[in-house]
């Protein structure tokens, strides 16, 4: 290995090949466990009362009166909150990705400039103010989602020394003002009605889905996931540090906003609709790279796949196991976490933990 | 054949992730283009607790109950049998598994604390749904509407909402003269108490001190439902200023009040009897008297909003002024009432008051 | 063609760094900037790449006025070995060269097999291409240097700044750079502008020197000529003086200094102990 002349070029470029077949995989895969997640619930769906759904809905053909409910359940409950998983699993994840290649460190997650503690915040003045309008609680929590980031990033360019380690201290500021805040909403919330209602939304589960959520979320979780992906190569350099990145070309501060941009507004959608789900955006980028190596170019489609698969999977575990609803962050963290400390576990030696 | 597929994968494996994503992106936006629709509705329109018109069929035969006052209200209705599913918490009340043990078969929804399985209720194709108003409650009561699935919201915080509740449920089940026959039992123990603290002084009046449900320092507010029973019993409560939830009070206003009796909720039974014994609280009147006693029942608790609470009432009349309430058979009025509403009497289920505390 | 300093000039918190700078440096030549810690080697350097941009005068490549250029254009015809060596992500060293295109990339474009052959023959010109799938992070100082040559090299091979090329490596691998970047100057006709600290390296394998105090040239041209003892104890304030060893080789040494240490040797220390 040590003194072996790479004649060929191919061979020296063939990683990259090499990872276009995990890309392959990882779409059947994905797609595969789709299919199945459409099946299992509480409710057994057969794979021929899936096709007689798909062809009620697409032609208008009629169902089976003792398949209606069945219908129902499909079309309104089970197939948008798978769809909402995958989506919320590539967003979560590939935000995570990007946040761990601006900042250089292995253990940033998506939160780290605010945006959950925003957007938490934000959903629980929607709950206290009177009034039942569930849209109100979506646009506070991304508002403020926004809000927060916002906050992080101006007291950063105020600052404007040693960008990165201003925005994690910006973004902690963030983070405690809004933790501060939320903590006097809860204490002034009617503890029977309307606090219950808070801790509840921040526990995040998927099953408050409907169509609804699904117009606001793919639209703009599929927007950034694509910028993410033709950018991706940019990460690479960024992540070399202001000075190199500059020395290359590249103005670091304008792709640090872009990038921040796209991945707050991925995050903010999705807690604002699911609540919080934590352990994708830090989890899956390891085991990202852990198969294919830290090169973003090969990275980020692999993030994003595994992503949606890993909250796919938990999700159907989430709804299925109990009679009882469980949260998915309660199975994202029992089963992340430990990934994780195997992950670090397992890369110690490769010269960046 | 290695290198065509290589080069197939070279060029296709990019186009085949973006196509991928296109189709499932185009096949979600198609379908919901077209929603399937549910069974034709039925005439009738009752306004439920939360102010919501729900319409409901003439008759429900397939009831979920999603928490623990829903299902006693259903049971206190007799309509037991009509249940398809329960919430996962209310097996647990003793009093539902002994008046009908089929619900420990029934399926479980999923709870107010955790959430609920819209796919579990929905697949049991009820005709009834009866909810709560916190947390997403009403939320998923209109989806549920908007899915052609009758569901009501109750909120049953005081004596009155709790009638109230018993007219809604049953008349969306299709059978008010139900409600009309618990509410008459209702009345009847209302009437069985008021009558004998009728002319009561208010000078003669007990403060009633209500201990729980988080801890011995933790009392119910003015405008709580173990307030009105005290009331309703003869008493004042202690904390009748305090407005909101439950409350956490320290030692000293617990003295400072002197309550000349403690009713202590049924959950913390078992440490109410250490504060029996603290020196510091030992010149409280209640204390001094031994005027402590545990609210029943063995089976069910009968300071937390249901039907039940009318006993809830009538038991503390009888422990406050039992000079007062000498004529009155306790346990033959609670046997009775468990038969009007359950079909059995209390004892016959099992029910003891176990309303001591001891030191 | 030249790159051309004109009066260039910067201030940093109303400091001034650099005053009144003006130099120009040919194709193919090896011009070593000399001063102590401080002078504004490393700031002149960031002028040249056109990361700072200079408070006064003008810098010109090839004819382009740095000052009129976006920086992806300047970084087409200049490119950096920087001095510092944290650690990044475990990318290959290939992944890392090829990043040397990257002014030449589109926004939305990632290196393809173009750009890797491209690295592939950057590192083969250092008779580097042994690294091409090594840890970047695994590698030792001295071949990160390469590494970072071949990437520099990739992204301009018209003109390279180094910034103190030599600073981490050890005896052999200082002069095996220092010996690398020559032969890009001779067989590729590469301007080569570097700063270093060490008098005796600058002499022996530089073209020309600028001689950089306090933030002014005190001294500029052909190497032979400019580096005399009293410059170059000028530029460090100590005395030196120059001496000359076989093949036409000339070292510089502190002479008080040198003289101190050498006479006054403990003659007692390393002896055999007694058996």
């Amino acid at each position: 290995m040590k003194n072996d002349p790479v004649s060929d070029p191919k061979s020296a470029v063939s990683s990259v090949h090499d990872m276009r077949y995990m890309t392959v995989i990882l779409t059947i895969l994905l797609a595969g466990l789709f299919f199945v997640s459409l099946m299992v619930g509480r409710l057994d769906i057969g794979w021929k009362e899936i096709r007689t759904f798909v062809c009620a809905s697409l032609f208008g053909t009629p169902v089976a009166p003792e398949l209606s409910s069945k219908a129902l359940v499909f079309t309104l409950i089970r197939f948008p909150r798978c769809l909402l998983a995958v989506f919320v699993g590539m967003g979560l994840s590939i935000s995570g990705a990007v946040y761990q290649g601006l900042f250089r460190n292995p253990l940033v997650s998506p939160d780290i400039l605010g945006v959950s503690a925003g957007c938490t915040f934000g959903a629980a003045l929607g709950l206290i103010l009177p009034g039942n309008s569930f849209m109100i609680v979506r646009i506070l929590s991304f508002a403020f989602g926004l809000t927060a980031v916002c906050l992080a990033v101006g007291i950063a360019r105020m600052i404007a020394v040693r960008p990165i380690l201003v925005l994690v201290l910006a973004g902690l500021v963030a983070t405690s003002v809004f933790s501060a805040l939320l903590m006097v909403l809860k204490y002034m919330a009617d503890p029977y009605n309307d606090l219950p209602a808070i801790v509840f939304w921040i526990m995040g589960s998927l099953n408050r889905v409907e169509w609804n959520d699904l117009y606001i979320i793919m639209p703009v979780v599929g927007a950034g996931l694509f910028l993410i992906h033709v950018l991706r190569y940019r990460l690479n350099v960024l992540s070399l540090g202001d000075l190199q990145a500059r020395s290359l070309g590249m103005n670091p501060t304008l792709y640090r906003v872009i990038f921040i941009m796209i991945s707050s507004l991925m995050v903010a959608v999705t807690v604002s609709t699911c609540g919080q789900v934590c352990w994708i955006g830090l989890v899956i980028p390891h085991i990202a790279r852990t198969l294919v190596g830290p090169n973003h170019s090969n990275m980020i489609p692999v993030t994003m796949l595994l992503g949606g698969i890993f909250l796919l999977a938990a999700d159907m575990l989430a709804r299925s196991i109990t009679a009882a609803e469980l949260p998915v962050s309660i199975i994202t963290a029992l089963t992340g976490a430990p990934l994780f400390v195997y992950l670090l576990y397992k890369n110690r030696g490769s010269g960046w933990i | 054949m290695n290198n065509i597929f290589h080069h197939i994968i070279h060029t296709s494996g990019k186009q085949t992730l973006q196509s991928l994503l296109l189709g499932i992106l185009c096949f979600s936006f198609s379908i919901c283009v077209f929603p399937i629709r549910a069974s034709a509705h039925s005439p009738s329109t009752i306004v439920d607790m939360a102010g919501r018109n729900v319409i409901v069929s003439g008759r429900a035969e397939r009831i979920i109950t999603t928490f623990k006052p829903a299902t006693l209200s259903v049971l206190s209705l007799g309509l037991a049998d009509r249940l398809v599913a329960v919430d996962s918490h209310s097996p647990r009340v003793e009093i539902n598994t002994a008046v009908y043990p089929a619900m420990r078969d029934l399926p479980k929804i999923g709870n107010r604390s955790m959430g609920l399985n819209l796919e579990t209720i929905m697949s049991l194709k009820p005709d009834l749904v009866i909810l709560y108003a916190q947390k997403d409650g009403i939320r998923i009561a209109d989806r549920l509407a908007g899915y052609h699935i009758p569901a009501v919201v109750i909120v049953p915080e005081n004596m009155a909402a709790i009638k109230d509740t018993l007219r809604i449920i049953a008349q969306a089940a299709g059978c008010p003269e139900r409600a009309d026959r618990a509410i008459q039992a209702v009345d009847h123990i209302m009437s069985v108490v008021g009558t004998r603290i009728n002319g009561l002084p208010d000078q003669r009046r007990k403060t009633v001190y209500y201990a729980g449900p988080k801890g011995f320092f933790s009392t119910a507010s003015g405008n709580m439902l173990q307030d009105e029973m005290i009331s309703m019993a003869g008493g004042i409560n202690a904390a009748h200023a305090f407005t909101g939830f439950f409350k956490s009070i320290s030692p000293e206003q617990f003295v400072q009040w002197n309550p000349d009796a403690v009713l202590a909720c049924r959950e913390i039974r078992s440490s109410a009897g250490k504060y029996l014994r603290k020196p510091e609280l030992a010149e409280v009147t209640a204390i001094k008297t031994r005027q402590v006693f545990c609210i029943p029942s063995s089976n069910a608790p009968w300071d937390f909003p249901s039907p039940l609470s009318a006993l809830g009432v009538l038991w503390a009349g009888k422990r406050l002024y039992p000079d007062r309430f000498q004529d009155v058979d306790l346990i033959k009025e609670i046997d009775q009432f468990h038969e009007i509403l359950f079909s059995r009497s209390f004892t016959e289920i099992g029910g003891r008051l176990a309303d001591t505390v001891n030191p | 063609m030249t790159l051309e300093c004109r009066s260039v000039s910067f201030s940093y918190n109303g400091r001034n760094v650099l005053k009144n700078i003006s130099f120009q440096v040919g194709k193919g030549i090896f011009c070593a900037i000399l001063g102590r810690n401080g002078s504004g080697k490393t700031t002149l350097l960031h002028c040249l790449n056109g990361i700072l941009k200079p408070a006064g005068g003008h810098i010109l490549v090839d004819g382009l006025d740095l000052g009129r250029m976006p920086q992806t254009q300047i970084a087409r015809h200049v490119s950096m070995v920087p001095q510092e060596h944290t650690d990044i992500f475990p990318f290959s060293v290939i992944d890392f060269v090829v990043m040397g295109r990257t002014p030449f990339l589109k926004m939305t474009r990632s290196p393809g097999p173009t750009e890797y052959r491209m690295a592939l023959d950057a590192l083969k010109t250092l008779n580097a291409d042994y690294l091409a799938r090594r840890n970047y992070n695994q590698i030792s100082g001295g071949e990160r240097q390469i590494a970072l040559l071949a990437r520099a090299l990739l992204q301009s091979s018209s003109t390279i700044l180094l910034d103190e090329p030599t600073n981490h490596l050890d005896f052999k691998n200082q002069y095996r750079m220092l010996s690398r970047m020559k032969g890009l100057c001779r067989d590729h006709n590469t301007r080569i502008i570097a700063s270093m600290h060490d008098p005796n390296l600058a002499m022996m394998f530089s073209d020309q020197v600028v001689m950089l105090k306090h933030g002014r040239i005190i001294a500029q041209g052909k190497t032979d000529a400019v580096m005399t003892g009293a410059s170059v104890g000028e530029l460090y304030d100590t005395s030196t003086q120059k001496m000359g060893l076989q093949n036409s080789v000339n070292i510089f040494l502190p002479a008080d200094i040198v003289r101190e240490n050498t006479v006054s040797k403990n003659k007692d220390c390393c002896r055999e102990p007694n058996r």
